[in-house]
C-alpha cells in the first residue's frame, strides 16, 4: 500500500510538483498522465527514492519511507529513460553480474525466450536495437520479487507484440497483488484491468 | 540557550534577529581595526631585527588565522547541514567559503610582502606559507565545485562533503608539510619561527585579530541575510518586506 | 543475497568492463611513460640532476596518471543508467564504489608497476631503489586513486571536468606525495624507509576505510538529474 500527500517538489527553484497526494492499493495500476515537462519522470523519481521531496510525505505502508530507504527500495522496481545495462556488457553478462536471486538467474533463459532475445543475449548491449536495449531493460521486472513497479515510459522504442507482452506481463503482477505505476503516452483505456489515472 | 539557538535557524527569525546586531558588529569592527593598525603602525616600537617590516604582522597573523577558523567554521556548518539538515547553514557555507578564500590570498600576499625585504624573494617554500597555499587551494576547489553545480541546494550539500573530507585531511596535510620542510631545509632557523613577542608589540595584534573578527561575522550575516532574501524570495514575509519598504 | 556475493558479483562486473575494452587502462600507463620520458627531455639528461628529480618525476607521472584513469570511473555507469539502478536498488552503494575502486586500483596499478621497473633504468636507480619505487607505488596507489575518484564523483554529470578534478584532488593528496618521494629520497640517501611505508599504508587503509562512505554519498546527492 503506498501513500502520497501533499507532495511538493521545486526543480532548481521553479516549483514543479505541488500539492499531489494519491495512494495506490495492491493489485493497482497508476497511469500519470500530463503533458511534457510537467514533472512526471520527477514523481517517479520522487516515488523511487531517487530525489528528495521539498515538502509532503510518501509512506509505505505505515512506514515514512525516508526512516527506512533501504528497506522500501527492496521492494520496488524502477525503470527510468536510461537502459540501466553496460553498453560493453552482452545482455547475460550485465544480469549474471547483478544482485539478483540465484533461481532467477537460473530462470534467465526462459526469460530472454519470452522478450524474444535469446538470439541477441550474447551481443554487448552497445550493439542492440533501440528496442532490443528496451526489451533487455524490462527484463530486469521479470528478475525481482518487488511489489511495486516505477515504469517511465516503458512503452518506447517497442513494437506492437512487445507491448503487448509487456500488458500481460503486467497484467500477472496485477493478479498477484502486486502495484504499478507509470507514465506513458499512450491511452491505457480499453485493457482489461482496473486502472486509476492521476493528472498532473 | 539551545532554543535560541534553534529558532534562529529559522529564516525568518534569522533575519530580524541580526537586523539589530549588524549596526554595532560594523562599528565595533570599525573602531577595532583603526585602533589595531594605529597602535600597530605608530605606537609599537621597530623590532630590532626587522626593522618596520614586521608591521605587517598586523595583518598577516589575523588574515592567517581567520582563514583557518573560517574553514573549521565551515566544517561546523557541514555537519548542521548534513545532520541536522539546517538549511539555513548550507546558505552560510558559500558565503563563509568566499570570505575565508579571501582571507587566505591575502595571508599569501601579506605573506609574500614580507618575505621581499626578509630574502629578497617573494616566495620561499617555508613551512607554513606553504600550508597557507594549500588551504587556499583547498578553498578554491570548494568554490569551483560550487559554481559548477546548477541546483543550489544540491551544490551545498556537495561542498559540505568536500569540506568534511578537507577537515579531516587538513592535520594531515600541516604535518607532512612541516615534515617535508624540515627534511630540505635542514637546520637553517625559518624566519616566521616565533620568538616570544614583545607585549608592546603583542596587544596591537590582539586588537587588529578581535576587529577582523568582528569584520569577519559581520561580513557573513550581511552576506547570509542577502542570500536568505533571494533564496526565500517567494515566502510572505519576504514579500511584505519588500512591497514595505517601497511603499 | 549477503553483502559479500554482491560485493564479489561487483568485482566481476567491473573486471569485465574493464578488460572488455582496456583501452583506458593503457592509456594511463601510456601517459605515465610519456610523463617520465618527457623530464629528461625537457630539462637535461644529467644523470646526477636527473637522480635527484626522480622521486619528483616519478610520483607526479603516477599521480597524474591515476588523475586521467579516475576521469572516466563514474561516467559510462552514469551513462547507462548503471548508477541510477544502484541508487534505487536499496544496496549500500558504498560496497559497490569500493569494489569497483578495487578492481580500477589493481588493474591501474599492475602496467604502471611493469614501466616503472623498465623506466627506473632512465634514471640509474639501483634495484634496492626500484624496489622501493614499486612498493610505494603499491602502498600509495589506493590512497591516491581514492582520493581521485572522491574528486571525479563530485565532477561526473559535468562537461570539461578534468580540471576540477584536478583542483579537488590536488590539495587532499599532498600528504601521499610527500611520503612517497620521501621514500624514494630516503633510499637514494641510504636512510631507513619503513617509516615511509607505514605512513603510506596508513594513509591507504584510511581512505579505503572512510571514503567510500563519502563517495557513496556525493553519488546520491549529485547523480540524480
Amino acid at each position: 500500500m503506498l501513500k502520497v500527500t501533499a507532495l511538493s517538489f521545486d526543480y532548481e527553484d521553479i516549483p514543479l510538483l505541488n500539492q499531489v497526494s494519491f495512494t495506490v492499493a495492491p493489485g493497482q495500476l497508476l497511469h500519470v498522465r500530463g503533458n511534457n515537462g510537467v514533472g512526471k519522470t520527477t514523481l517517479l523519481k520522487l516515488l523511487a527514492g531517487l530525489l528528495q521531496a521539498n515538502t509532503g510525505h510518501i509512506f509505505w505502508g505505515e512506514q515514512f519511507i525516508q526512516h527506512g530507504l533501504a528497506a522500501y527500495q527492496q521492494n520496488l522496481c524502477y525503470l527510468g529513460h536510461k537502459p540501466g545495462l553496460s553498453a560493453l556488457l552482452t545482455i547475460r553478462e550485465n544480469y549474471r553480474c547483478s544482485w539478483y536471486e540465484q533461481d532467477k538467474i537460473e530462470n534467465f533463459d526462459n526469460f530472454l525466450h519470452q522478450f524474444d532475445l535469446i538470439k541477441s543475449a550474447d551481443k554487448p548491449c552497445g550493439q542492440l536495437s533501440l528496442g532490443q536495449r528496451r526489451r533487455a531493460s524490462l527484463l530486469r521486472l521479470l528478475m525481482t520479487n518487488a511489489k511495486l513497479w516505477l515504469l517511465d515510459e516503458p512503452f518506447t522504442s517497442l513494437d506492437k507484440e512487445a507491448i503487448a507482452l509487456m500488458m500481460k506481463k503486467i497484467r500477472d503482477h496485477l493478479k498477484e497483488q502486486g502495484m504499478v505505476i507509470m507514465t506513458s503516452h499512450q491511452d491505457l483505456a480499453n485493457t482489461h484491468f482496473k486502472i486509476k489515472e492521476y493528472c498532473l | 540557550m539551545w532554543r535560541f539557538l534553534y529558532q534562529l535557524a529559522v529564516p525568518k527569525n534569522f533575519y530580524y534577529q541580526t537586523q539589530s546586531i549588524l549596526t554595532a558588529l560594523g562599528f565595533g569592527a570599525l573602531l577595532f581595526l583603526l585602533v589595531g593598525i594605529g597602535l600597530g603602525l605608530f605606537w609599537a616600537p621597530p623590532d630590532y631585527q626587522q626593522g618596520d617590516a614586521f608591521r605587517i604582522i598586523y595583518v598577516h597573523v589575523p588574515a592567517a588565522f581567520l582563514s583557518l577558523t573560517l574553514y573549521t567554521a565551515m566544517g561546523f556548518l557541514a555537519v548542521l547541514l548534513l545532520i541536522w539538515r539546517i538549511k539555513l547553514a548550507g546558505l552560510m557555507l558559500t558565503v563563509v567559503a568566499q570570505l575565508g578564500a579571501s582571507m587566505a590570498f591575502l595571508a599569501l600576499v601579506t605573506g609574500s610582502i614580507w618575505g621581499k625585504p626578509m630574502w629578497g624573494t617573494w616566495w620561499i617554500w617555508d613551512a607554513r606559507l606553504t600550508s597557507e597555499l594549500i588551504l587556499f587551494l583547498l578553498y578554491l576547489a570548494i568554490l569551483a565545485t560550487e559554481c559548477a553545480f546548477e541546483d543550489p541546494l544540491k551544490a551545498e550539500k556537495v561542498i559540505a562533503i568536500l569540506t568534511l573530507v578537507g577537515l579531516i585531511d587538513l592535520p594531515i596535510i600541516h604535518y607532512s608539510v612541516y615534515w617535508w620542510n624540515t627534511l630540505h631545509q635542514g637546520a637553517t632557523l625559518s624566519l616566521f619561527a616565533k620568538p616570544k613577542i614583545a607585549s608592546v608589540m603583542f596587544y596591537p595584534l590582539l586588537v587588529t585579530l578581535i576587529g577582523f573578527s568582528l569584520f569577519c561575522v559581520w561580513v557573513v550575516l550581511h552576506q547570509t541575510r542577502t542570500a536568505l532574501l533571494l533564496r526565500e524570495r517567494r515566502q510572505r514575509w519576504v514579500l511584505e518586506l519588500v512591497s514595505g519598504e517601497k511603499g | 543475497m549477503s553483502l559479500m556475493r554482491i560485493f564479489v558479483k561487483q568485482v566481476r562486473r567491473e573486471w569485465l568492463l574493464q578488460v572488455r575494452e582496456p583501452r583506458s587502462v593503457l592509456f594511463s600507463a601510456l601517459f605515465f611513460a610519456m610523463v617520465i620520458v618527457f623530464f629528461p627531455l625537457t630539462i637535461s639528461p644529467n644523470p646526477v640532476l636527473l637522480r635527484q628529480l626522480a622521486p619528483g618525476v616519478f610520483w607526479i607521472a603516477l599521480l597524474l596518471a591515476l588523475l586521467m584513469a579516475s576521469e572516466r570511473l563514474f561516467q559510462e555507469d552514469f551513462n547507462d543508467g548503471v548508477i541510477e539502478q544502484w541508487l534505487v536498488s536499496g544496496i549500500p552503494v558504498c560496497s559497490l564504489v569500493l569494489a569497483k575502486l578495487a578492481v580500477h586500483s589493481v588493474l591501474n596499478l599492475l602496467p604502471i608497476l611493469m614501466l616503472s621497473i623498465i623506466l627506473a633504468a632512465l634514471f640509474d636507480l639501483s634495484l634496492f631503489e626500484r624496489l622501493v619505487v614499486m612498493v610505494s607505488f603499491i602502498l600509495a596507489t589506493p590512497a591516491i586513486l581514492f582520493l581521485a575518484a572522491l574528486s571525479a564523483a563530485f565532477c561526473t554529470s559535468m562537461q570539461q571536468k578534468g580540471v576540477l578534478i584536478a583542483l579537488i584532488l590536488l590539495p587532499l593528496v599532498i600528504p601521499v606525495m610527500i611520503f612517497g618521494s620521501g621514500a624514494l629520497n630516503a633510499a637514494m640517501q641510504q636512510l631507513p624507509v619503513m617509516g615511509y611505508f607505514a605512513i603510506l599504508l596508513a594513509l591507504s587503509i584510511l581512505a579505503i576505510a572512510f571514503l567510500p562512505f563519502a563517495i557513496a554519498q556525493i553519488i546520491r546527492i549529485s547523480l540524480t538529474d
